[in-house]
């Protein structure tokens, strides 16, 4: 049985466009069209506002919470093409860096893995993804994957970290505009296309890399305009996807549990679906589990998944 | 304001529907998962629409937070969950003793497997006891007290059937009659005709009491015979030929004993004798003054609509417990076929269904299925029918280790256990008090043999919120034990940054030491130096300094921050001559921080002072020429650099006003002099008792 355990009144004057709880569970920042981002504390079901950071000039589409090893970082990323990193500072919320190196809406923000150090990915609707690193000299250095995706670049998502030999892999996901899902790897000094994923017929609305199960395997998870959502599973590059049954809607968003084991998907039709990978690999909705087996089977999709792929360098 | 959105469950458990009334402003909704499986809602604007006006805004700004419930979380079940997780544990624990080494037959784990599933269910029947214990202070009207009757229901099904899958798989007897343990498991569950015979033997007259007759046939379906006899004694024609014959009858009806040494086929021709003899004496007529004992005669000789009449009435089968077949089943089973095997039993069982004429609920399903001897489809259905895990993971578990030698159940089994013990596990890591337990399960999930704990043990333990040093220390603990370096690492760092930013510089020390992180130790060890510069006390830091051992050579500026605090030890001690050869060096070797000279070089003072004032003049000198020629220096360059600060900014001169830098500027003058006078002493002390070596000594500096 489920049940609202609580809501929470935001207090925004416009849409909600991204709600992300820490890294704990404990705070949760909201971000929306009335400009501003805000910061509550959850406790117990009760909540209070922290702060209302207003900085952005333009509706905030996503906010993104860092490790807390790193302190209270928070990144928010707007339809202003400014990326801001807030910073928490004995109880005072200010805004630490700003980014203005998109020239248009920067559509998706989302913090490395902590083992990278302090880190992130924003993905722009001038097609571009930056990759903002803190250095050692207390600056953010930016690298651009310039024309990521034709159109325009919706979402972005970082691999868990794997190490192999001693280093651990920067691997990105990014979903665009040109239906593609694209993997990106970071080898000496720059981003190079690792695999150039075909599978949604429209625009990609969002990719969500799946926390590590120590298997090796990467999972991901795309959603598209097309009303689909792919699951993708790699070993060493080469990926194949397998089809969620079809959905009436587009579908918004896909975001995965802490661990890695539950899918929530999410869209135009008003149905939050909970999907989960049963024993014999079939993807399943905990719905309705009874009749599971045949109707919500996922047949693999390997002819269309299954891509020849080709690492291409990014100029 | 009226909510916009009504969130109604659908089906089971985890489906969201989402009524929208305000369709045309905004497409849809979010749902961004939150934590091992909470959600939050709210509704989606595609990003490329332009915002609806503020009119059509109401209830934009409001966030769903969904989880899902179960009554695993309530106060009743909190004793049952961790009860569950030590019997868990330690069958875990056995089942690894009993693994066969190379060239040993495997151990017979069956009784320790009915003594594992014997605890589970009494853990349940306590729950069921607490439950009802509270039940009696509550309003039956009230919601709670449906809630926890239902409650009450679940347990009490679960109980059932867990019993009857320990007769079936874990303690089953192939080949042999199963009938006497189904006796026992229907008079344990099914206890009204017990409970109603006491108190009709407490009444006057029991034979007048309205519940007489019916008790007595209920006690007879049940193979309850010597209760049924001592009922019967209670009537007041007892000693007449009927009563007798009946109760003889009753006495004299066998029953199969396992270990009694009397094989099925001999207790059969006991049996269908007896059955015979009964039927003589009812089709003779002996019981026809008698109706009530005629009909027991008849139950007796199997006749099914008689049986049916009591089994069907009895005030303990009709409740809405479920199973209500069950009885019925039995006194069949005990009066048509008490030879019955297993494989008989899934048949009987349907035939039973049909004549109670009852609909199939989810329990009655999952009791056919364990009849079938189907654990798989058991397995499944308690996955489905139930709002939890508990008796899923549990009873799977069960089934996984007593069926292991069943190579065509195990495979499944073995993938189903692995994914619902998991599963259970995650319930539980979900709940704020609970996690530790779900921890626990995850360890014995995973390919056998692995003994790495599970990957999602970290992404598990990384999440629990660290709401204080002692939940820091159980999750390090707990880290540790299952050699999770990284998990104890990350903590430690975030506890340091945390105490850093709070302005508890010590602790934040302790916890950057621990996480071997050495630039955040540094980072840490200058605001400690910082702090020193401006209040000259080290606070609550001095006491982790004295004891920081070798720990402080992660970083440089610790080392120097844990060698200036030993000087100040040696000081204090009265070892000048040390204290003063160990400031030096710390100043040469270049540990200190140019910043924290000025504060060395007060240090000096008082032992340059102290040498001074000594009348003894063969007084040993504290700082030697070489030394004090170090210091000169030293004082030099610090003055040369503030000179060139504050020639270029201002900003600098303010930063020379605080605490031990504006002490040091104040008495520069008398450190000089008092440097001079050392140096004047020293040479003369040192040239005068080791003329030759002090001499070269001053050459080369």
């Amino acid at each position: 049985m489920v049940s609202i355990v609580s809501q929470v009144e935001t207090g925004h004057e416009d849409m909600i466009h991204d709600a992300q709880m820490d890294y704990y569970g404990t705070r949760l920042a909201t971000c929306s069209s009335d400009r501003t981002v805000r910061v509550f504390e959850v406790r117990k079901g009760e909540q209070s506002l922290v702060a209302s950071l207003r900085e952005h000039e333009g509706p905030v589409w996503q906010v993104a919470w860092a490790h807390p090893m790193y302190g209270r970082l928070l990144a928010s990323c707007g339809y202003d093409r400014k990326l801001i990193i807030w910073q928490e500072d004995q109880s005072t919320w200010r805004s630490i860096y700003t980014y203005t190196e998109h020239t248009s809406s920067i559509n998706s923000v989302c913090w490395a893995p902590h083992e990278l150090g302090l880190m992130l990915a924003c993905a722009s609707s001038d097609g571009s993804v930056s990759v903002l690193t803190y250095t050692a000299a207390h600056t953010w250095h930016a690298v651009k994957i310039t024309n990521a995706h034709n159109v325009g670049c919706n979402a972005v998502s970082w691999a868990p970290a794997v190490s192999s030999g001693g280093l651990t892999q920067q691997r990105l996901v990014t979903g665009g505009c040109d239906s593609y899902v694209k993997i990106w790897r970071y080898e000496s000094g720059e981003w190079v296309e690792e695999a150039k994923l075909e599978g949604h017929s429209d625009w990609v609305r969002d990719v969500a890399w799946a926390p590590s199960c120590g298997l090796g395997t990467s999972v991901i998870a795309s959603c598209s305009q097309d009303c689909r959502v792919l699951i993708w599973t790699g070993d060493n590059g080469q990926f194949r996807s397998k089809e969620l049954p079809s959905f009436a809607d587009v579908i918004w968003h896909v975001s995965w549990s802490v661990t890695g084991n539950i899918l929530a998907v999410s869209g135009g039709d008003n149905r939050v679906s909970l999907w989960k990978e049963n024993t014999e690999g079939q993807w399943v909705c905990l719905s309705d589990s009874s009749k599971a087996a045949e109707a919500a089977a996922i047949t693999a999709s390997a002819a269309a998944g299954e891509q020849q792929m080709r690492p291409q360098t990014v100029h | 304001m009226p909510s916009m959105m009504e969130l109604e469950e659908m089906i089971s458990s985890r489906f969201y529907v989402i009524s929208n009334n305000n369709a045309e402003n905004y497409r849809g909704h979010y749902a961004q998962s939150v934590g091992v499986h909470s959600l939050a809602v709210y509704p989606a604007l595609q990003p490329s629409m332009p915002t609806p006006s503020a009119e059509a805004n109401k209830g934009v700004s409001i966030i769903q937070h969904l989880s899902p419930k179960s009554w695993l979380f309530s106060r009743h079940s909190r004793q049952l969950v961790n009860e569950a997780m030590g019997t868990f544990r330690s069958l875990q624990g056995m089942v690894e003793d009993a693994t066969p080494r190379e060239g040993d037959d495997p151990l017979d784990l069956t009784s320790a497997l009915i003594n594992k599933s014997r605890e589970y269910r009494s853990m349940l029947q306590a729950c069921v006891c607490s439950l009802n214990s509270d039940l009696d202070k509550l309003e039956p009207d009230s919601d709670e007290y449906q809630e926890m009757a239902g409650q009450c229901q679940l347990l009490y099904k679960m109980e059932l059937l867990l019993g009857l899958v320990e007769i079936i798989f874990v303690d089953s007897r192939p080949g042999s009659l199963i009938l006497s343990q189904l006796v026992c498991w229907v008079r344990l569950h099914y206890p009204a005709c017990t409970e109603q015979m006491v108190k009709i033997m407490a009444e006057e007259d029991p034979s007048q009491h309205n519940l007489y007759w019916q008790t007595i046939y209920e006690l007879v379906c049940q193979g309850r015979m010597s209760d049924a006899r001592q009922m019967l004694q209670q009537h007041p024609y007892c000693h007449t030929d009927a009563f007798v014959a009946i109760e003889e009858i009753l006495r004299k009806m066998p029953t199969y004993q396992l270990y009694s040494g009397v094989s099925d086929g001999e207790f059969m021709l006991r049996w269908q004798h007896w059955q015979a003899e009964c039927e003589n004496r009812l089709q003779g007529g002996e019981f026809a003054a008698w109706s009530h004992l005629k009909k027991l005669a008849e139950i007796m000789c199997g006749n099914s609509a008689s049986i049916l009449s009591v089994t069907m009435c009895g005030e303990g089968n009709r409740n809405d417990r479920g199973g209500c077949w069950v009885p019925h089943l039995l006194a069949t089973l005990l009066f048509t076929q008490p030879n019955v095997k297993l494989h008989r039993l899934h048949d009987a069982a349907t035939r039973a269904i049909t004549e109670c004429c009852v609909k199939l609920s989810a329990l009655d399903a999952l009791l056919l299925s364990a009849m079938q001897g189907d654990a798989l489809q058991v397995v499944r259905g308690c996955q489905q029918t139930l709002d939890n895990l508990w008796l899923g993971a549990h009873l799977t578990d069960l089934l996984h280790h007593a069926l292991a030698s069943q190579r065509h159940t195990q495979l499944s089994l073995a993938a189903m256990r692995e994914s619902i013990v998991q599963d259970y596990a995650l319930e539980l890591a979900g709940h704020p008090s609970l996690w530790q337990v779900g921890i626990v399960y995850l360890d014995y999930c995973g390919t056998e043999g692995v003994k790495d704990a599970s990957p999602l043990t970290s992404l598990l333990l990384e999440r629990v919120p660290l709401t204080s040093d002692a939940k820091a220390h159980k999750v390090i603990n707990m880290a540790e034990q299952r050699n999770l370096e990284h998990v104890v690492r990350g903590v430690c760092r975030v506890m340091g940054r945390r105490a850093a930013n709070e302005g508890r510089l010590a602790a934040a020390i302790w916890w950057a030491v621990r996480a071997k992180d050495a630039p955040f130790t540094s980072h840490t060890a200058h605001q400690v130096l910082h702090r020193y510069l401006t209040s000259g006390e080290f606070q609550s830091s001095a006491l982790l300094l004295d004891h920081l051992g070798p720990t402080m050579l992660l970083s440089e500026t610790l080392t120097f921050l844990g060698k200036y605090r030993e000087f100040h030890s040696l000081y204090n001690r009265g070892d000048r001559k040390q204290a003063a050869d160990l400031l030096v060096t710390l100043i040469s070797s270049k540990l200190a921080p140019q910043y924290f000279w000025p504060v060395l070089l007060l240090d000096v003072l008082p032992l340059l002072q102290s040498s001074e004032d000594s009348q003894d003049k063969d007084d040993e000198i504290v700082v030697t020429a070489a030394h004090t020629y170090e210091l000169m220096y030293c004082l030099n360059s610090v003055v040369d650099k503030f000179q060139r600060d504050n020639s270029r900014d201002r900003g600098s001169a303010v930063a020379m006003e605080c605490g031990l830098v504006r002490a040091f500027t104040q008495r520069e003058h008398e450190l000089r002099t008092c440097l001079a006078h050392n140096l004047a002493r020293a040479i003369v002390t040192e040239s005068s008792s080791h003329s030759v070596t002090a001499m070269s000594g001053i050459s080369a500096a």
